[in-house]
């Protein structure tokens, strides 16, 4: 067996680390443990020159094994994986102990800091002791890709995708493309039509060549992996067998049901109603009353089901220029009704908004302004002489009164939900929703529209309350990432997976059982238990279920882990 | 007690002012942390506009905040959605007069340039009418013109200001139910006077020196014209002192206010900017009063009066559109007004903090 030379290297990470760690004291000890061969510290070590320096000294050395101790290896593990790959040794033979994010910028007593800071670095220099080389894996990638959801975010996705000449299967559940844009009149701020953005979509998905649509259609279940998915739909009475090789998710929204909040009185009294409703009166030019008769004051209530600890505490992001552009509309269409903006907080961040604010308030509209920490408006029925229909009573915040507001008409700019069958679909194709029902990105600054799920990703409103700009940037995001992996044609999969010793695996199928991924499969002719590498995140939980040890994680093994635990509790250098 | 909101006050008091952007304000309160004269008890000029933004008729009308501003201009400088609060507090000086007018001349005058042209021919035909009447007699004119002034005071105090500043004062203390002892009213009488003839608070806007100094001057050389001409009878007295102290006093009144119409001409100071029709007609009926008075003495020293009557009954217009107009229903009243407003504030805030 090949002797093991290995090499550590303390980070300072500027005064991050130094401050509160002898890093100096910390890497003199390691090099005094079997193996090292030499234990370095330098201020940055994931600069150029502190990479340099590992490449260096594994040529000069010949070095088999590193170990940083540095930051989490959430920031720098793949920086140094690539380092050693430079000087030609096998990206797994690393190893990283993080001395900041769980020593120094946790701790204030510099000697046990220390000393906790040299415990991990044993642990990890115990632990690369037992590492193996793995080989890289990579799966072909099928070019087409399943569009869940026919809405603007669906059809901008296809397009983008069928356009650059690849199969799109796009699956929509009701009868019609365009999801909730196709019931809105005009869009914020510049007060363009709805149906001028949406019309041609629908139109170029219909007559695309590359693009099967799906109407009327759910997905139950998707099988298989990223380059390699598979699934059977039932659509118009006959079934589909279809294969893919990634997945967009737009399954939109769904509008907050604003009966849940009492004091609105919605479907009790007759003039209130929801933005959509007013949404359709304006579509067909028709703003009226239950009884025919025209209103003479409106009222817009903003934020029903937003940004309330009872509802949903996040913000819709699209009610305030909504309500802003009913405004202008109402102003239009009845120059002489009185029109109230209830609000909570205006909200006109985007492109053009903050203008479109500024110039609607000059239209003769009235703001009022609600406490959202306090009483929600009450709208109730006014007295029969009171020239007016309702009364909304709250107290005002900017005045500090506790007013009525008169109206006729009461509009509620109820919030945006995680569409009903979200929970469905995220089974389906194996993702996660957050809190609040909406699908989570895989990182939310650095990867939006990715899942943790390899090949499946999420566009527009099902990812959180956003407008139109917002949703297609997603959706063509989203087509943007599966191109330039169908222009790989291939891609690499973590290979740090489980594999099954077939000669010990009993064939109980507890693995199978709790595995998170479904990524094991039973092969009833061996009978034993059967990884699919693909599929397999590596995350080591069929290992510790298996009661005969067949499992193994690779780059987890029982050894690995036991020696670093080892190392962390061992009674060898407990002063500094 | 909730307040039904009527959206209807932002439209009214637009009439009163030449800008309506006041409901582009969205609360920052950035006016109010500039402005150098309000105080914990009298908060402008944001609460003032979020009073008429939402149409809060009663307390608008019962507020005397508008009087304590004295437009520095510093809030409409730097208010980040331009909507002007500056000329807000000015528009609503305009409406409150004519809140508290019980004619509701006031109102019909600010409103409507028309009826304020209509008004001012009416007088200068009566006046020559009178002139017709005493044959162009130069002294019976100017007999009756002495009568005249002193009447038209005596009937313009107790028909129109009086009754209108007990108005006033039963709109912002009786009904917002401030009950303060006697003694207090007593003993603000000074500071009353004071602010009436020096507008000391206004000093307070820093920018204000130069401008609180003029103002001072056209005020004390308005009172003295007043008093040199309807007292000391400047126009027929042989007294050089007399002739004298009202070549300086009318002199006084016209450099000055002369100075005032070319800055409302040039614009650049906030506080000139805007010039609804009444501020023009405050400044240029006041310049042309001590110019015509000052013109009239010189013909007579000259003796050429005799020989330009016309000029004679040009300074009685003007005097007569003055007192029965400006003064009892235009911009003059901002006089009593700012000064009680100060003397009811005073005893506002001595009550609520006791």
């Amino acid at each position: 067996m090949e002797e093991k030379r290995i090499g550590v290297y303390v980070c300072w990470c500027g005064t991050n680390i130094a401050k509160m760690v002898d890093v100096e004291a910390v890497a003199a000890k390691i090099a005094k443990l079997p193996n090292v061969v030499i234990a370095k510290d330098y201020k940055y070590m994931c600069s150029d020159p502190g990479q340099e320096m590992i490449v260096k000294d594994i040529k000069e050395h010949k070095l088999n094994r590193v170990v940083v101790s540095a930051c989490s290896p959430r920031i720098h593990e793949l920086t140094f994986r690539k380092a050693l790959e430079n000087a030609g040794l096998n990206q797994y033979m690393f190893e990283m102990a993080n001395i900041r994010e769980q020593v120094s910028w946790v701790h204030d007593n510099r000697e046990e800091a220390t000393i906790k800071a040299l415990d991990l670095v044993k642990g990890a220099v115990n632990r690369v002791n037992f590492h193996e080389a793995l080989d890289k894996r990579s799966v072909d990638i099928n070019p087409a890709t399943m569009v869940i959801g026919g809405g603007v975010t669906g059809l901008s996705a296809a397009l983008e995708l069928a356009d650059a000449g690849n199969k799109v299967y796009l699956v929509e559940k009701t009868g019609n493309l365009g999801g909730h844009v196709a019931n809105i009149d005009l869009t914020f701020p510049g007060l363009n039509s709805a149906a001028e953005v949406l019309e041609p979509l629908i139109y170029k998905v219909n007559n695309h060549p590359e693009v099967e649509v799906y109407l009327n259609t759910t997905i139950d279940e998707v099988f298989g992996y990223v380059g390699n998915f598979e699934s059977t739909i039932k659509s118009g009475g006959k079934e589909y067998e279809l294969k893919f090789g990634n997945i967009i998710v737009a399954t939109g929204l769904t509008p907050f049901d604003p009966g849940k909040i009492s004091s609105y009185n919605y479907e009790k009294l007759p003039d209130v109603i929801t933005s959509l409703e007013l949404e359709k009166m304006l579509k067909e030019g028709n703003v009226v009353k239950k009884d025919g008769s025209e209103p003479k004051k409106i009222a817009i209530i903003h934020c029903v089901g937003s940004r309330n600890a009872d509802y949903h505490e996040y913000c819709s992001r699209v009610c305030c220029l909504s309500a802003l552009k009913f405004s202008n509309q109402l102003r239009s269409a009845l120059p002489e009704t009185n029109l109230f903006q209830i609000y909570a907080d205006m909200r006109a961040f985007g492109k053009g908004c903050e203008e479109f604010y500024a110039s609607t308030s000059k239209k003769d509209v009235m703001f009022l302004m609600y406490d959202q920490q306090g009483d929600l408006p009450r709208i109730s029925k006014a007295e029969e002489d009171a020239g007016y229909e309702m009364g909304i009573e709250f107290y005002e915040k900017l005045s500090g009164e506790d007013i009525i507001v008169p109206a006729d008409m009461v509009v509620l700019m109820v919030a945006m939900e995680a569409h009903e069958e979200a929970k469905e679909v995220a089974h389906a194709v194996g993702i996660s929703l957050c809190g609040n029902e909406f699908y989570i990105e895989r990182h939310p600054k650095l990867d939006p529209v990715a899942t943790t799920t390899d090949g499946v990703y999420i566009a527009g409103t099902c990812q959180g309350p956003k407008d139109i700009p917002d949703s297609v940037s997603q959706a063509k995001a989203a087509a943007a990432r599966i191109l330039a992996s169908i222009a790989r044609g291939t891609v690499e999969v973590e290979v740090t997976t489980a594999v099954v010793n077939e000669d010990v695996c009993c064939g109980c199928q507890t693995c199978i059982k709790v595995c998170p991924y479904t990524a094991i499969s039973f092969d009833e002719e061996k009978n034993v238990s059967v990884v699919n590498e693909i599929l397999c995140k590596g995350c080591g939980t069929c290992g510790s279920a298996c009661p005969t040890g067949a499992i193994r994680a690779r780059h987890f093994t029982d050894e690995q882990i036991l020696s670093q635990i080892e190392g962390l509790f061992s009674k060898e250098m407990q002063e500094v | 007690m909730s307040t039904v909101v009527n959206p209807d006050l932002n439209a009214k008091l637009v009439k009163f002012g030449n800008k309506s952007e006041w409901n582009e304000c969205y609360h920052c309160g950035n006016c109010t942390a500039v402005c150098s004269l309000t105080e914990n008890e009298n908060l402008f000029p944001r609460k003032v506009i979020r009073q008429l933004q939402m149409g809060l008729k009663d307390k608008f009308n019962s507020n005397i905040d508008p009087w304590l501003c004295y437009y520095c201009g510093d809030c409409s400088e730097t208010c980040p959605r331009d909507a002007n609060p500056g000329e807000m507090m000015m528009s609503a000086r305009r409406y409150l007069t004519s809140v508290y007018d019980w004619t509701g001349l006031s109102g019909l005058f600010f409103k409507s340039v028309p009826a304020l042209i209509i008004a001012f021919v009416l007088v200068a035909v009566s006046i020559i009418g009178v002139g017709y009447a005493k044959q162009f007699n130069l002294e019976s004119i100017m007999e009756f013109g002495h009568v005249f002034e002193k009447m038209l005071i005596f009937s313009v105090v107790v028909l129109i200001l009086i009754p209108n500043i007990f108005h006033m004062f039963w709109l912002t203390i009786i009904k917002e139910k401030i009950k303060a002892p006697f003694l207090l009213y007593v003993k603000g009488i000074w500071d009353l006077f004071l602010h009436m003839f020096t507008q000391k608070k206004s000093l307070k806007c820093e920018k204000n020196t130069f401008r609180w100094f003029e103002h001072l001057l056209v005020v004390f050389g308005y009172i003295l014209l007043l008093i040199t001409t309807v007292f000391l009878n400047w126009f027929s007295t042989e007294n050089t002192y007399i002739i004298w102290f009202g070549y300086i006093v009318g002199g006084l009144v016209f450099i000055i206010t002369f100075d005032f119409i070319l800055e409302r001409v040039k614009k650049k100071k906030e506080l000139s900017k805007f010039s609804h029709p009444s501020d023009w007609l405050f400044v240029i009926w006041l310049f042309l009063m001590g110019f015509t008075a000052f013109i009239v003495r010189i013909l007579i020293d000259t003796d050429l009066i005799s020989n330009n009557l016309w000029l004679y009954i040009v300074h009685l217009i003007v005097i007569a559109q003055w007192g029965i107009l400006i003064v009892p229903f235009g911009k003059w009243t901002h006089f009593l007004y700012r000064s009680f407003a100060v003397y009811f504030a005073n005893i506002k805030s001595a009550e609520l903090n006791s």
